[in-house]
């Protein structure tokens, strides 16, 4: 073929061409490269940018898929009974665990040990999990040791970066790689993730697997919230004491030093606190800078969840936003880093109860069984739901089918409460949300409770008829339930109502009952339930001045009867029938002689000297006085009646007690007469006749009339026919109040006037509950000496001589009560009805509640050795430090409400042993008002913890004694140490008897003795305000109900390139881990709150 | 005229090409001159165009990336202060954020892990500022403040993340980000009475359907900040005054709550191209947007 004519031919023509060729080649390789290499760096930068974004993705779905295990974990019928309500709008479900092992998210991965080696590690993930429920589908290759293709893996110190895991002995701070070993931390395991099938189980490489990811999760509820936790170094025990809030956990405890946790408090704590000095070197020393910490902890309305408002030199308190903070914050100011185990930044607790009755063993009820029963009284209270929409105090609107218990009652509210009216100083309860100062509104809801005159009516939620019955909480759905209705729906019905019996009648036979018709009102559970909360409200206030509240009395044609709360003041202990024969009444007209009688009172204010903290609104004024039909008689044959006439008109002792000055007046049993006290009573007769025997101001009493006796049978007797002897106190406006009476007395006894009289006696002054049963006493030569302890030592104390009781008015064996059986089968004479103190089933008289369970007197744990054998038992002469205690103060924390008499003889409530019938008023109640929280609060830590030194932080330091009458005051660190310790290893037993907790209430019911195990005095466990120290510190920051766990997770995307042969051998093209703060409600299976921490490293 | 051989042996002789054949040689050369030119022309007038469209990518990847990490590690509580907008408190035209984060900032002394982050389009400038103050600790002894709980708000301590006035501490991270605007996804919420609340655009951070949500409160009403710039590549700026713009921004509509992230894109396209800017400059403008999911609190 011939080139065209115009192109170059030959050699030439071939180089021309060839430049050309080239030229194009060149211009098109330049064009082309550099296209590529525009193309190659923008995909390399879109390459890194999707990775990463993808890996975020991956992270946060696998964190879901984490979450979402652990809720299925809640909801699997292997571990919970489910409860799902659809009534209302909204379906709700309860979750209740079937076991104590489940209310805990099952544990997998961990090393073995006692204790365990690393408390705050649940799980990870682990190719040998398949025991699990939920597995984690962790392939067999491992995050630290199981290197990838591109030389990535976690290493053994990044899993620990967060501190969580114990470190070796020794080991630097700024090392965090954690302990090894066969009791060691094992990383965990890669979860494969496919395009496909999501995290799925490999054996082998998988050209479908787009990423992994490993995860642990660690139990940070266990942990202290240091956002919350450690108090000033130099707070004092009557401030930390009472561990108001975890705020007074004491971090030495854990490992820093007094400065460290100055200088956490006043970098937290800062514009509220006002520290002196800067950052690194805060002091808190000034009685200002503590108050200032004090009131900031126990005026916090806000869970704990927001820092105080306050500013101090244009700065504001402070929180730890996340862990990592946290770790920055010890890397500047010091402390050691192995402290970091036992912090954490989150903690969340749904402040709502979950208690559920338990029945006690023995009992005749099954409580557990009726927990749905709407006519129960005693509710499983996640099951009683609302019934009809209404407006919460906190504002919120209540809907159709949700627990109608939202929140725990605080008992702050009880500060809108005085004896006088409404208190409207300061707020103290909440409004639509918002705090406000109380009002009749707020105190009817709160309270039922409704101000008349000079007293308050329980009227229940409206209206102003006074009430006869407490609702039911079963019954309510319409609104909150008030502080009654909970008190009745937490105490357990049958540890309540407890009677003695009908009425006795002298010398029927041997079984009498009491020498009072109290037996219907005894068994009336709302009156005791009234008398309680009266008794809480005067435990609350600063006033010594008794709460009355009246009820109507269904038994009595609603008569309105009332109630008056427990001070610290003097009660009638016993009332002496004193006769004289050959008395010559001159004021009669005529004149008479025969036997004369008197009603003569002992009185005993059985309480500590304390909690006067109100020295203003103390009574000082009192009277004895009496009301109703008595009469003398002679027994006969013949029998003869004296003509009855009314107490009422017999006049009155007037007295004085002031407890500032005279503070010791009464504190043991004291006759009130004339010549045996100082100052002595104003005696004021009546018409009925002279008050003052012999007009000498030795024998004073309410003259209870004259008998002349036939000359055959000289003796005689006082025969009270009903009436009532009653002490009255005079208010700030003059008006006297009867505050205790010794109720519609009965059943008259003879005795040769000359030489035995007897007396009518409370088994406790404070209430009575029982009646009055009889003793003898005797007086020596002359008779004009008054009775006691030297010439009349019976009495209900089993430190005198036997309170001899004969066979006259005690409380019926037929109700249950027991006696010791003297060898003929009748009732041994020698006992002491005071020692129903301790209620053991013993040698002493004893009595079960209606339920058929004995429970525990408040000198249940007295010692009977020598010595140590008072202790506990607060009847005993001058046995002062185990005396009950009036705090006039509000409480600090729910424990508290173990000082309030129960208005059973010698029984406060009760959270000091397995029996009791209280422990459910540990759940319903809580301390502080909470605000805008959402049922949420923080500065909880898990009762089921594993961290043995969060619980002694919590422990040490706990008030025993309030008075300081015994000592120590607080437990010592040693003591809180073998508690924890103990607790750790009851919670973390896996034997039937033991194991986790399932809610507050079993720190009582199951393991009541494992909180004074630690006790380094014998008193300690003998003595009720001691043995229940541990208890109280740990009642208001404690919880069961949430997991609050922290999840690190590191999610890697990537893929297995062709060729590979090992699950190691992958790729790994991007990185994100997260730790994930979550909470969830083990009861509903919610997640109620969470914070994700993105982790740069 | 010579006979072929004579050509050819003239040719051969004079080692050269006759004029018809330079004429047609130069003819093709410049014919595949042309050809390459304009290819060249083109492939650069593609590559000019790639590299404005990969400046003003790298310019919006820079900011938003900075935001992601800004935003990802935000701190979120209820008693912590944000300057952000709502309806109580709109911005019109170029958007302000001021919050704090978890990230490194600069500081005077030894910092807390966390500080205080701004984000404005400076209107003299028209370039997007970011200020990043570290925070120190509480009580230390710095220049620099700690971070501040409410009532403390960053308005009132750090007025120069809330405002337009000059400031050294802010740094240029958008020199040609021109128009800078957010909004909000709001959470689907199941409320207590049942119903249920589905996902939604807003100007406000908070969800005004339910009851007594009524502030910022940590942000746990948002799912997610969604954030929409407009970016002109550095050459065509030149073209281009700050006022013109200034101007241009004001063509550009706010987000409201009406829209859909789309249509504002849409919108701000419309607006860039009706706009009597040369063209030159507007076919070098361009418009990103991204959403950022922040971490949820309460769900």
């Amino acid at each position: 073929m011939n080139s065209p004519s115009w192109f170059p031919e030959n050699g030439r023509r071939e180089g021309f061409a060839l430049i050309v060729v080239l030229s194009l080649i060149v211009l098109l390789t330049l064009v082309v490269m550099m296209f590529l290499a525009q193309s190659m760096s923008a995909r390399q930068l879109s390459r890194g940018s999707l990775q990463q974004s993808k890996a975020d993705q991956l992270a946060v779905s696998a964190l879901d898929i984490v979450t979402g295990s652990l809720k299925q974990e809640i909801a699997a019928a292997t571990n919970s009974t489910t409860v799902t309500f659809n009534t209302g709008p909204v379906s709700y479900s309860v979750y209740r665990p079937s076991s104590n092992a489940s209310i805990l998210p099952a544990r997998s991965g961990n090393p073995a040990g006692v204790p365990d080696p690393i408390p705050n590690l649940v799980r990870r993930s682990w190719s040998g999990d398949s025991n699990l429920p939920f597995p984690s589908n962790a392939s067999a290759v491992n995050s630290a040791t199981d290197v990838s293709y591109n030389g990535r893996s976690i290493t053994f110190a990044r899993w620990n970066s967060h501190y969580l895991i114990p470190r070796p002995n020794g080991a630097a701070d700024t090392d965090a790689t954690p302990i090894s070993g066969s009791g060691g931390f094992t990383a965990p395991d890669w979860v494969l993730v496919t395009d496909t099938g999501g995290p799925t189980v490999l054996a082998s490489p998988n050209s479908s697997v787009i990423g992994r990811y490993a995860y642990a999760i660690y139990n940070e509820g266990g942990l202290l919230d240091v956002n919350v936790a450690g108090y000033p170094s130099n707070s004092t025990v009557a401030e930390y004491g009472d561990k108001p809030q975890l705020a007074y956990a004491d971090l030495t405890q854990i490992g820093l030093a007094a400065s460290d946790v100055d200088n956490l408090v006043g970098w937290r704590n800062y514009a509220s606190v006002q520290p002196s000095g800067s950052f690194g070197s805060f002091s808190i020393t000034t009685a200002s800078q503590l108050q200032n910490f004090y009131n900031l902890i126990t005026n916090n309305v806000t869970g704990f969840l927001s820092v105080n408002t306050a500013t101090w030199n244009g700065l504001t308190d402070q929180a730890f936003i996340n862990r990592q903070q946290l770790l920055q914050f010890r890397l500047r100011e010091g402390f050691p880093a192995t402290a970091l185990q036992y912090l954490g930044t989150f903690s969340r607790d749904v402040a709502a109860p979950s208690w559920t009755p338990a029945t006690p063993a023995g009992s005749t009820i099954d409580y557990a069984s009726q927990k749905d029963a709407g006519a129960s009284a005693n509710r499983d209270v996640l099951d009683v739901r609302v019934t009809s929409t209404f407006m919460r105090a906190d504002g919120t609107t209540a809907q159709i089918g949700e627990p109608l218990l939202k929140h725990r009652f605080p008992l702050n509210r009880l500060a809108g409460l005085s004896y006088s009216g409404i208190n409207t100083t300061g707020t103290t309860t909440l409004l639509n949300g918002v705090p406000s100062v109380a009002s009749a509104a707020t105190i009817q809801r709160d309270f039922g409770l409704v101000w008349s005159t000079d007293h308050w009516n329980y009227c229940g939620p409206s209206g102003t008829t006074i009430s006869s019955s407490i609702a039911l909480l079963g019954s309510i759905g319409n609104r909150e339930p008030n502080f009654f209705e909970l008190l009745k729906a937490g105490i357990l019905s049958g540890s309540l109502g407890r009677d003695a019996g009908s009425n006795g009648t002298y010398y029927v036979d041997w079984e009498e009952g009491p020498a009072s018709g109290v037996q219907t009102s005894d068994q009336n559970i709302d009156f005791q339930v009234i008398q309680l909360g009266a008794n809480i409200i005067d435990q609350s206030d600063t006033d010594s001045y008794p709460t009355e509240i009246h009820f109507a009395d269904p038994n009595n044609s609603n008569a309105e009867t009332p109630f008056y709360g427990i001070e610290n003041l003097p009660y009638i202990q016993r009332i002496f029938a004193r006769m004289l024969g050959n008395y010559t009444n001159a004021s009669a007209s005529p004149p008479q002689t025969g036997i004369a009688g008197w009603y003569m009172a002992e009185l005993w204010n059985p309480h500590q000297n304390s909690g006067y903290t109100d020295t203003s609104s103390i009574p000082t004024q009192f009277r004895f006085i009496g009301s109703g039909p008595t009469a003398m008689f002679v027994p006969g044959p013949p029998v003869v009646n004296s003509t009855s006439i009314d107490l009422a008109n017999s006049g009155y002792l007037q007295f004085t007690v002031n407890p500032i000055t005279s503070p010791t007046l009464y504190r043991d049993p004291t006759l009130l007469t004339t010549g045996s006290v100082a100052p002595a009573p104003t005696v004021v007769s009546g018409t009925n006749g002279p008050d003052d025997a012999y007009g000498n101001g030795v024998l004073s009493g309410l003259y209870s009339g004259l008998i002349v006796p036939p000359s055959s049978n000289p003796s005689g007797g006082i025969q009270p026919q009903g009436c009532d002897l009653m002490l009255q106190y005079q208010t700030p406006s003059g008006t006297w109040k009867t505050y205790q009476l010794m109720k519609n007395l009965t059943g008259g006894h003879d005795w040769n006037p000359a030489v035995v009289n007897f007396y009518y006696q409370h088994a406790d002054p404070r209430t009575d509950r029982f009646g009055t049963s009889l003793g003898q006493w005797t007086f020596g030569s002359p008779p004009t000496n008054p009775p006691g302890s030297s010439s009349s030592p019976q009495s209900i104390r089993p430190d005198t001589s036997p309170g001899w009781n004969g066979y006259d008015f005690f409380p019926r064996p037929s109700a249950g009560f027991i006696y010791p059986i003297s060898s003929d089968g009748s009732i041994f004479d020698n006992f002491y009805i005071g020692t129903e103190s301790d209620n053991v089933s013993t040698s002493n008289p004893a009595y079960t509640d209606p339920d058929g369970v004995m429970r525990s007197g408040e000198g249940y744990y007295a010692s009977s050795n020598a010595g140590d054998g008072t202790d506990g038992r607060p009847m005993i002469l001058g046995n002062t430090g185990s005396r009950p205690i009036i705090l006039n103060r509000p409480f600090r924390n729910v424990g508290e409400l173990g000082y309030a008499f129960r208005d059973d003889p010698w029984r406060n409530i009760d959270f000091m042993s397995p029996n009791t019938g209280d422990a459910g008023l540990l759940d319903l109640f809580c301390i502080q008002e909470e605000e805008n929280t959402n049922g949420l609060v923080a500065g909880s830590v898990d009762l089921n913890t594993r961290q043995a030194p969060v619980l002694q932080a919590i422990l040490a330091g706990a008030m025993k004694d309030e008075t300081g009458v015994e000592s120590p005051p607080a437990v010592p660190s040693a003591d809180a140490a073998t508690i924890a310790n103990a607790l750790v290893s009851w919670t973390t037993s896996a034997n039937a008897s033991e194991g986790p907790f399932l809610n507050r209430s079993e720190l009582l019911t199951k393991a009541s003795g494992v909180l004074v195990s630690g006790s380094s005095s014998s008193s300690d466990q003998q003595i009720k305000i001691r043995r229940e120290a541990a208890l109280r510190a740990l009642s208001d920051v404690s919880t069961v109900r949430t997991w609050t766990l922290l999840i690190d997770l590191v999610a890697q995307t990537g893929h297995y390139p062709p060729g590979a042969t090992t699950l190691a051998q992958f790729v790994v093209e991007g990185e994100r881990r997260y730790w994930l703060h979550i909470s969830i409600d083990r009861f509903t299976g919610q997640v109620v709150d969470r914070v994700l921490e993105p982790v740069y490293e | 005229m010579c006979p072929p051989a004579d050509r050819r042996k003239s040719r051969e002789r004079g080692a050269g090409f006759s004029l018809v054949e330079l004429l047609v040689a130069v003819s093709v050369f410049a014919l595949l001159l042309a050809f390459t030119s304009q290819l060249l022309l083109t492939a650069s007038s593609l590559a000019k165009y790639d590299s404005k469209r990969i400046d003003t990518d790298t310019q919006a990847r820079a900011v938003l990336d900075r935001l992601a990490i800004d935003l990802a590690q935000i701190v979120k509580r209820s008693d912590v202060s944000y300057y952000l907008k709502s309806s109580a408190f709109p911005q019109t035209g170029n958007d302000q954020m001021a919050f704090y984060s978890n990230v490194p900032g600069y500081s005077g002394a030894p910092a807390s892990p966390l500080s205080l982050v701004a984000y404005r389009v400076n209107p003299t400038t028209m370039m997007v500022e970011r200020l990043g103050i570290g925070l120190i600790w509480n009580g230390d002894t710095g220049s620099n403040a700690p971070i501040a709980f409410l009532p403390q708000t960053i308005q009132g301590l750090w007025p120069q993340a809330t405002n337009s006035n000059s400031d050294p501490d802010y740094e240029v991270i958008g020199q040609d980000v021109f128009r800078f605007e957010y909004y909000y996804l709001l959470k689907g919420q199941l409320l207590d009475s049942g119903s249920q609340e589905a996902p939604t655009y807003s100007v406000t951070p908070w969800d005004t359907r339910i009851a007594g949500h009524t502030s910022v409160n940590g942000l746990c009403d948002v799912a997610a900040i969604g954030v929409v710039i407009a970016v002109i590549d550095p050459a065509s700026r030149n073209l281009v005054s700050n006022s013109a713009l200034s101007n241009l921004v004001g063509q550009m509509n706010d987000f409201a709550a009406t829209m859909q992230p789309g249509q504002l894109q849409t919108q701000w396209n419309s607006a860039i191209v009706a706009s009597n800017l040369p063209p030159a400059a507007t076919s070098a403008m361009r418009v990103y947007s991204r959403l950022y999911y922040l971490s949820s609190a309460s769900p």
